[in-house]
């Protein structure tokens, strides 16, 4: 390890500790309930009077999702600023992924016309999602709390809340990739072989076909916000049981890295597997 | 059920993915697709570079071999007139050895002939003159010696004839 990041480690496990053993004396509920209690609600703001869908928003996912892009996007304009014929250790990393990504892409997707676009749409989830599933399972952070009916901001109580733990980034995600399908799918076979193929291979078979296209997107949003939903709760359990204090390192391991980084490559391959699946 | 509450959120978390797919598109997939391009025809290019390269050396090996063979006809050639030659000169040289051999017999022969009849010349002459001699002794109380003398070149005479 370099002797700045050896500083670096050093400076957070003070922070780390210090915060915690302040958490541990002034902030551990003594009851389990009021933990427990605000566990299935989301911190939710009215930008307006009127309450309506369009009206509300949630700050944390917001805010997570926008520290992510804004990370990302710095990387993007740094590693393309320097994109080289011959790579330095960042443009590796970056075209690892790709090469990794694109190899799938290109043996899936029989159309050439397709193969970039898909490769573009499935890789910037996978990134996305990747970086989300792993600051929201594996990285102790800025923790909101809800219970007692107030918003109660905590340091290093739990991880940093994953964008994709709410369901709005993973089905916006889901209609996405549906959308997307879909039109690929007319610009392949034409809109009049596209409305055919939901009448094969009988036309008895529409509303069957009709019902597994529109499970698509709710099992392919589903199945994110299960995981990481699930994970976050079971880790955010587990840190009040130590008390916020103890780093419960090989869950936060599995549900963040492990987990989150599987979902990750699930979402993108069934991205993939979808646009796949319209077009031939 | 706050847990599966859609609202404005989805909207912003679009835009944020759709800028997000703009900035990546732009700073990385474009880049990266030039890159393997470049990489790709560079990789083409020396390929076809050293297939070209092991084209010339077939045809540089090829032309060496045609160039050795020709070289080695040229060298059996050569090795063969120079056995004629040789041959050649040998008949040459054993013709005119014989011819000098016979030339050598003949003149020796002449030769032989020649001192053989200075032989037998020289031989009668002899002889004649041992004849005398035993003849004079012989007639020695018998004739005079005008007598002796003229019987003698009388016989001499009879026997050169």
């Amino acid at each position: 390890m370099k002797k700045k990041a050896k500083i670096g480690m050093i400076i957070f496990l003070i922070i780390y500790f210090t915060v915690g053993i302040i958490n541990a004396i002034y902030f551990v509920p003594k009851d389990a309930s009021e933990v427990t209690q605000g566990l299935a609600s989301r911190w939710i703001i009215q930008i307006s009077d009127k309450n309506a869908w369009y009206t509300r928003l949630n700050p944390l996912t917001i805010a997570m999702s926008w520290a992510i892009i804004i990370g990302l996007v710095i990387f993007a304009v740094k590693v393309g600023k320097n994109f080289k014929l011959i790579p330095d250790r960042k443009q590796s990393l970056t075209e690892s992924i790709f090469d990794f990504m694109y190899e799938i892409v290109e043996s899936v997707i029989d159309d050439p016309r397709f193969v970039k676009p898909t490769f573009m749409i499935s890789t910037t989830l996978f990134i996305y999602i990747a970086i989300s599933n792993v600051v929201g399972g594996a990285v102790p952070g800025l923790n909101v709390s809800l219970a007692g009916g107030s918003v109660k901001f905590t340091l290093f109580t739990d991880t940093f809340f994953a964008p994709t733990a709410d369901l709005n980034t993973n089905l916006t995600y889901a209609l996405m990739v549906f959308v997307i399908s879909h039109t690929f799918a007319i610009k392949a076979k034409g809109f009049k072989g596209w409305v055919k193929s939901w009448f094969e291979p009988n036309p008895i078979m529409f509303p069957m076909n009709v019902i597994g296209e529109l499970a698509k997107p709710i099992s392919h949003s589903l199945r994110l916000f299960g995981n990481v939903g699930g994970g976050a709760i079971l880790t955010f359990m587990l840190s009040y049981l130590v008390k916020y204090l103890l780093l419960p390192v090989v869950f936060w391991g599995f549900f963040g890295l492990f987990v989150g980084l599987i979902q990750a490559l699930v979402f993108s391959m069934l991205t993939v597997a979808y646009i796949s699946a319209q077009i031939s | 059920m706050e847990m599966f509450e859609i609202n404005l959120t989805s909207v912003v978390q679009l835009m944020s993915f759709l800028l997000l797919l703009y900035v990546l598109k732009k700073f990385l997939y474009d880049k990266y697709f030039e890159i393997t391009d470049a990489r790709k025809e560079k990789i083409e290019g020396e390929i076809k570079k050293a297939e070209d390269l092991r084209k010339e050396a077939e045809e540089l090996k090829k032309q060496a071999n045609e160039e050795l063979m020709k070289v080695r006809e040229r060298a059996e050639e050569i090795i063969r007139k120079s056995k004629e030659e040789a041959e050649n000169i040998i008949n040459d040289a054993k013709k005119r050895a014989e011819n000098e051999a016979n030339k050598i017999i003949i003149s020796a022969k002449e030769q032989i002939e020649r001192e053989r009849a200075e032989m037998i010349s020289e031989v009668e002459r002899k002889a004649g003159e041992v004849a005398v001699v035993l003849a004079m002794k012989i007639l020695k109380g018998t004739l005079d010696e005008k007598a002796k003398k003229e019987y003698l070149m009388k016989i001499l005479k009879g026997s050169e004839k």
